[in-house]
């Protein structure tokens, strides 16, 4: 509860113009949303370069977020969903340059592709249909609620219960954990 | 294996995470872009500055009432202190230059302090929120400012003003805060000592970076990023 208030918090101080208070939103949220992007483009520099993307999506509107229409958690994904939409369909260009300035040690890239275990996860989600990816990052990596993941991916409650059922069965038939 | 033992082993496959310097080093790149690129011409940086522009007409009615004169006085918890605040963002906005209006804002810390003063043995804990407010304040534009030798100047003045207060009021401050006053006393100027040294590998960092008006973070919302 404590941190939800603190979130509130910096939320408020950022639509108020503190850069400190973005920040630390940026540092929190980082993680998850290049998850988001890596697990669905396989591409660990286009996920960088995408979730940059949504930060600056982000400071932009921030002044337009309203937390009695969702979560900011919910808010966050959602423009990090319609990013990917625009950016397959080719309506988007990236506001930073891509592929430049790589903040990457060859350690950590290293480590990623090493991973065999990631690897598999990986590989195992090309196996299911393209709009099960999303589901399954923010359902069971990211642990969002049907309803919140509902809200971003613009499906049913009942729909995503189906997609994440589905998903799940097929994911422990390819993955031996 | 059931499905949960299962989710959770996928769950810490999954969990990517970056190291703090790589964080930082991301939060530099989207930083050096946010400060160089204009995001001001949006729908709601014009919405600011017509709050701001309503605003400032309203202080200026109030001053004429007498409201903002009686309100220059007024501590935090008072009717009156949001209208001395307000009217402290109205005298900054109006101010022609980027450089006069940090100029203004570094001068506005002394106010802070005056505060402190003033709170000290009223309500030590409202104190203690100002303080607060002044170290953050005196951190970032430690930072902002450490390349402009003018700012520095004029920042390294007020800080010396400041400490002639501190130092009046270290004596009899509460325990809590007793400290605080006196590193604040001790801190030689111009010098940031906020710094953390060695970043710890994975670790969230909160460093703060220089203080950036609303006028310089918001920009129109574009249709696909508002709430549903």
């Amino acid at each position: 509860m404590a941190n939800k208030l603190e979130e509130e918090d910096l939320i408020e101080e950022a639509r108020q113009g503190n850069v400190s208070s973005f920040q630390t939103l940026y540092m929190r949220y980082l993680d998850p949303i290049y998850r988001y992007f890596f697990f669905q483009t396989k591409d660990k520099f286009l996920a960088e370069d995408l979730a940059q993307e949504v930060f600056i999506r982000v400071y932009r509107s921030i002044g337009s977020y309203n937390k009695e229409k969702g979560s900011f958690t919910s808010w966050l994904y959602r423009i990090a969903h319609n990013l990917l939409v625009d950016y397959y369909r080719g309506k988007k260009t990236l506001s930073l340059k891509e592929g430049i300035e790589a903040s990457y040690s060859e350690d950590w890239l290293e480590k990623l592709d090493r991973d065999e275990k990631l690897q598999k996860v990986k590989e195992a989600l090309t196996l299911l249909p393209s709009d099960y990816h999303e589901v399954v990052v923010l359902r069971f990596f990211e642990d969002l609620s049907v309803e919140e993941v509902a809200e971003i991916v613009g499906k049913s409650e009942e729909n995503v219960r189906v997609i994440q059922h589905r998903a799940i069965r097929k994911l422990k038939e390819v993955i031996i954990l | 294996m059931n499905d949960t033992e299962f989710i959770e082993k996928l769950r810490k496959i999954a969990k990517i995470e970056h190291t703090g310097a790589q964080k930082e080093i991301l939060w530099g790149r989207l930083y050096q872009y946010l400060k160089t690129t204009k995001v001001g011409g949006g729908l709601w940086y014009f919405s600011f500055r017509i709050t701001y522009l309503v605003a400032l007409v309203l202080v200026v009615l109030a001053a004429s009432t007498g409201i903002s004169f009686a309100s220059q006085s007024s501590l935090p918890g008072e009717p009156l202190y949001s209208v001395k605040r307000f009217s402290e963002e109205a005298r900054v906005f109006v101010i022609f230059g980027e450089k006069a209006k940090k100029k203004e804002r570094i001068k506005l810390t002394t106010e802070r302090v005056g505060e402190v003063q003033e709170l000290i043995s009223k309500d030590p804990e409202k104190a203690e929120g100002l303080l607060s407010e002044y170290e953050a304040q005196m951190e970032n534009y430690k930072k902002e400012f450490a390349e402009d030798p003018e700012l520095s100047e004029s920042l390294n003045s007020t800080i010396m003003v400041n400490k002639d207060v501190f130092v009046k009021v270290v004596e009899t401050a509460p325990d809590q805060i007793k400290i605080r006053i006196r590193v604040l006393i001790d801190e030689p100027e111009g010098q940031d000592t906020t710094e953390s040294g060695g970043e710890v590998e994975g670790q969230q960092t909160t460093k703060k970076k220089p203080e950036v008006k609303s006028t310089e973070i918001l920009d129109e919302p574009s249709s696909t990023e508002t709430n549903r």
